[in-house]
C-alpha cells in the first residue's frame, strides 16, 4: 500500500513497498515538462518577433483542418458536392489545409536558420520532420478522397509510382475507400499524435536561443 | 462551369532547365518568402511581456 503522494509505505513486517504503478505514472507526467512551463505566460526576450507566432498559427490551422474534416466526414460525399453549406465545408477543409501547409513550412524556415536542434533538441526537431512528412501523406491522400474527376486522374498517376516502388499492393491508391480511412483515421491519427509529442518537447527543452545566447 | 474550366487551357508554366513549376505556385513560394522576411523582422510584444534571458521564472 502507498501513500496518496507515492511515497513508500511500511508494510506489516516493516518492508518498505514500492508505490503503485498509478503514483509512479502521476510522478513520470509530473516531470515530463519543469514546473510551470506547460503552459507558460512568460518567454525570454528573444521571443518577441513574428516568426515565433508561426508554430502555433499551424496548430490554429491544424485545428481548422480537423473540425472542417469532421463537418465533411458528417455529411459525407453528396453533401460536400451539392450544397451551398457542403461547398463551404468543403473549401474551409481545402484552405485550412494550405494555411496549414503554408504557416508550417515558414516555420520550418525559420526554425532551420534558427539550428532549432541545438541543446538536445534534435527530438524535437525530429518529430517536427516526421509531422510534415506525415502531413504531406495526409494531404496526398486527400486528394484522392474528393470523390470527383480529379481524385480518379491524381489517383492513375500515383498508381504507377508507388508499384515502381512496390507497395501498390499494401497501399492501393486506385481503392477509394482504403485511401478514405488512411486519410481520415490513420494519418490524422499519427499527425495527431507526432504534434502533441512535438509540443511537449517544445515545452521541456524551452524555445531554443538565438547563437551566442546559449547558457 | 466544367466546360469553361477546361476552355481555359493548361496553366502557365515557368520552365527553368529540369525545373518546370507553374506560375501560380511560384507567386504562392514568393508571398510565403514575402511574409517570412515581414515576420523576422516584425517586433512582437517587445515591451509588455519581454524577459530577459536566463531570468525568467
Amino acid at each position: 500500500m502507498t501513500t496518496a503522494q507515492g511515497s513508500f509505505a511500511r508494510q506489516a513486517g516493516g518492508e518498505p513497498s514500492r508505490p503503485s504503478w498509478t503514483a509512479r505514472l502521476r510522478t513520470r507526467i509530473s516531470h515530463v515538462v519543469p514546473p510551470g512551463q506547460a503552459l507558460p505566460d512568460r518567454q525570454p526576450a528573444y521571443v518577441a518577433s513574428g516568426i515565433y507566432v508561426f508554430g502555433v498559427l499551424t496548430l490554429a490551422a491544424f485545428l481548422v483542418v480537423l473540425l472542417s474534416g469532421g463537418m465533411l466526414a458528417l455529411g459525407g460525399a453528396t453533401w460536400w458536392h451539392t450544397s451551398s453549406v457542403g461547398h463551404f465545408a468543403n473549401s474551409l477543409h481545402l484552405w485550412s489545409v494550405e494555411l496549414f501547409f503554408a504557416f508550417m513550412v515558414i516555420h520550418l524556415w525559420g526554425k532551420f536558420f534558427m539550428a532549432a536542434w541545438r541543446g538536445k533538441r534534435a527530438l524535437t526537431w525530429m518529430t517536427g520532420v516526421i509531422a510534415f512528412l506525415g502531413s504531406i501523406g495526409t494531404a496526398f491522400t486527400g486528394y484522392l478522397t474528393q470523390s470527383n474527376f480529379d481524385s480518379q486522374w491524381i489517383s492513375t498517376q500515383a498508381k504507377d509510382g508507388l508499384n515502381s516502388v512496390g507497395i501498390g499492393a499494401y497501399f492501393n491508391v486506385m481503392n477509394p475507400a482504403q485511401m478514405l480511412l488512411w486519410h481520415v483515421v490513420l494519418l490524422p491519427l499519427v499527425v495527431g499524435l507526432i504534434t502533441v509529442l512535438h509540443l511537449v518537447l517544445v515545452r521541456r527543452h524551452g524555445v531554443v536561443p538565438p547563437f551566442g545566447a546559449e547558457d | 462551369m466544367v466546360s469553361a474550366v477546361v476552355a481555359e487551357g493548361s496553366a502557365p508554366f515557368v520552365h527553368w532547365g529540369v525545373v518546370q513549376i507553374s506560375v501560380a505556385n511560384l507567386v504562392v513560394i514568393g508571398l510565403m518568402l514575402v511574409v517570412f522576411v515581414i515576420a523576422v523582422l516584425t517586433p512582437l510584444g517587445r515591451e509588455s511581456t519581454s524577459v530577459e534571458p536566463g531570468t525568467e521564472p
